[in-house]
C-alpha cells in the first residue's frame, strides 16, 4: 500500500506540475462588426405588395466615411453592408448601373438607427448591435423601401432592407 | 468528471461491504487537523502571465470516514488583449466534508482517497475596463466601462487522496468539477480567472490541487 501510494503520488505531482504549465489561450474567432442586410426586389403590380427578387446586373452600393468603400453587386439580389458605429446615422449612395454615374440612376439612402454595446468574449471584447429606428431616401431608381427588420446583429438569416426598385 | 463518479458510485456502493469490515476505531471528533498550502497554484501562478493565486486549506477529522475541509485564498488576475483591458481581484472560501474510501490499515492511519462536495464562495473586485471596438470603415470606438464589485457562489465536487510522506507531513491531491450558482454575474466582463474557481467564462470548470499539508492532534 505504502509503495503504491508512493509511486502514484509521484506521477501525480508530476502531472500536476507539467499541467500546471498548460495555459488556455483564448483567441477571438468572432469579427466585432455586424452587418444589415439588404435585397432588391421588383413589385409584381402596382397594387400588389408581394415582391419579387430583383438581380442586378452590375450595381454598387457606397458607404464608410466620405463613401470611399462600396459593394458591388454583380448578378445578385442581396448585399450587407455596415453602419456607423460613431454616428446614430449611417449615408449609403445606390447607384443602379455601375458604368453610369448621372443623377438619374444613383439614389441615397439615409438609415438612422441606434447602437447598443453588445459583450462577445473576453477574447474578442465588444461590438455594437444596431436598431434601425428609421430610413429616408430619394427615388430616382428606388420606388419605396420596407423596414423587414430592425434588430441587426449576428443572426445572419435576417434581411432587415426590402428594396423596391422601379421598373 | 467520470473519474469522481466513479469515485462516489464506489463510496455509496462498498459501503455495507465498508461496515462489515471497518476497524471499530472510535475516534473522537475534531481531535485532529491539518493545515496546508496548495504547491500546484506557486508553480501556476509563476508560469501564468494572467494570474496569480494563493490557496490555502484547513481540514479535521469529524467521524471516523468523514472530514469536515475549508480552503481559502486569494489571487488577480489580468485580461489584456488588442479588445480588451482590465484588473480583477477576488479572495474566496470553500467549505465543505469529504469522505474518506478506504478502511484503515493501522489505528492512525490518515493515507486514505476520498469524495467530497464543496460550496464555495468569493468576493470579486473588478476594476475598470478599457475596451476598443476595430471598424476600418467608420473608424474606432475607445470607451471605458466603470468597476464593480459582487459576490459569487459556486458548488463543487472533488475527489483525490492524501498520504502521510513523514510523521504529520501530509500530501494530497485532488480534482474538482465546479458550476457557478450565480452565472449571470459573469457574462458581461468576467475575470480571466477567478481564485477558487478558475476561468470565469466558463459556467463548468475543472481544477486541481496539490497541497502540502502538516498535521496536528490527537490521532487514533
Amino acid at each position: 500500500m505504502i509503495n503504491y501510494q508512493y509511486n502514484f503520488g509521484i506521477w501525480l505531482m508530476i502531472f500536476l506540475i507539467f499541467g500546471s504549465a498548460c495555459t488556455n489561450k483564448s483567441v477571438c474567432l468572432e469579427p466585432q462588426s455586424v452587418a444589415y442586410r439588404g435585397g432588391f426586389y421588383y413589385a409584381n403590380s402596382d397594387t400588389s405588395i408581394s415582391l419579387k427578387d430583383s438581380f442586378l446586373i452590375n450595381a454598387n452600393i457606397y458607404f464608410g466615411q466620405e463613401n470611399l468603400y462600396f459593394n458591388n453587386i454583380k448578378n445578385a439580389s442581396k448585399f450587407s453592408a455596415i453602419l456607423s458605429t460613431i454616428k446614430d446615422s449611417t449615408l449609403f449612395f445606390f447607384q443602379s448601373d455601375s458604368s453610369d454615374f448621372s443623377a438619374e440612376q444613383i439614389d441615397t439612402i439615409q438609415v438612422y438607427h441606434t447602437n447598443e454595446l453588445h459583450f462577445i468574449s473576453v477574447a474578442c471584447g465588444y461590438q455594437f448591435y444596431h436598431q434601425i429606428n428609421k430610413i429616408s431616401f430619394t427615388k430616382h431608381v428606388i420606388d419605396t423601401i420596407y423596414l423587414n427588420n430592425t434588430n441587426v446583429n449576428n443572426d445572419v438569416n435576417k434581411e432587415h432592407l426590402k428594396i423596391v426598385l422601379r421598373k | 468528471m467520470i473519474l469522481v463518479s466513479i469515485l462516489f458510485l464506489y463510496s455509496f456502493s462498498s459501503d455495507a461491504q465498508i461496515d462489515s469490515m471497518q476497524l471499530k476505531v472510535k475516534s473522537t471528533d475534531f481531535s485532529y487537523f491539518r493545515v496546508g498550502i496548495d504547491a500546484s497554484k506557486f508553480v501556476a501562478s509563476s508560469i501564468a502571465n494572467s494570474y496569480d493565486m494563493m490557496e490555502f486549506s484547513v481540514d479535521a477529522n469529524y467521524k471516523s470516514n468523514l472530514i469536515l475541509s475549508s480552503e481559502f485564498g486569494f489571487g488577480n488576475s489580468i485580461v489584456e488583449n488588442t479588445y480588451l483591458t482590465y484588473k480583477s481581484n477576488n479572495v474566496f472560501m470553500r467549505l465543505g466534508i469529504d469522505k474518506t474510501l478506504f478502511n484503515k490499515e493501522f489505528s492512525g492511519d490518515m493515507d486514505n482517497a476520498f469524495v467530497g462536495i464543496r460550496y464555495g464562495f468569493g468576493f470579486v473586485n473588478r476594476g475598470d475596463a478599457n475596451y476598443t471596438i476595430y471598424n476600418a470603415i467608420y473608424g474606432n470606438s475607445n470607451s471605458q466601462i466603470g468597476a464593480t464589485q459582487f459576490l459569487t457562489h459556486w458548488l463543487e465536487l472533488t475527489g483525490g487522496f492524501k498520504m502521510e510522506l513523514k510523521k504529520n507531513i501530509f500530501i494530497g491531491w485532488n480534482i474538482r468539477m465546479k458550476t457557478f450558482i450565480n452565472p449571470k454575474k459573469f457574462e458581461q466582463l468576467p475575470p480571466s480567472y477567478v481564485a477558487g474557481y478558475g476561468r470565469a467564462d466558463k459556467n463548468t470548470a475543472f481544477g486541481y490541487n496539490f497541497y502540502l499539508m502538516y498535521g496536528f492532534g490527537k490521532r487514533k
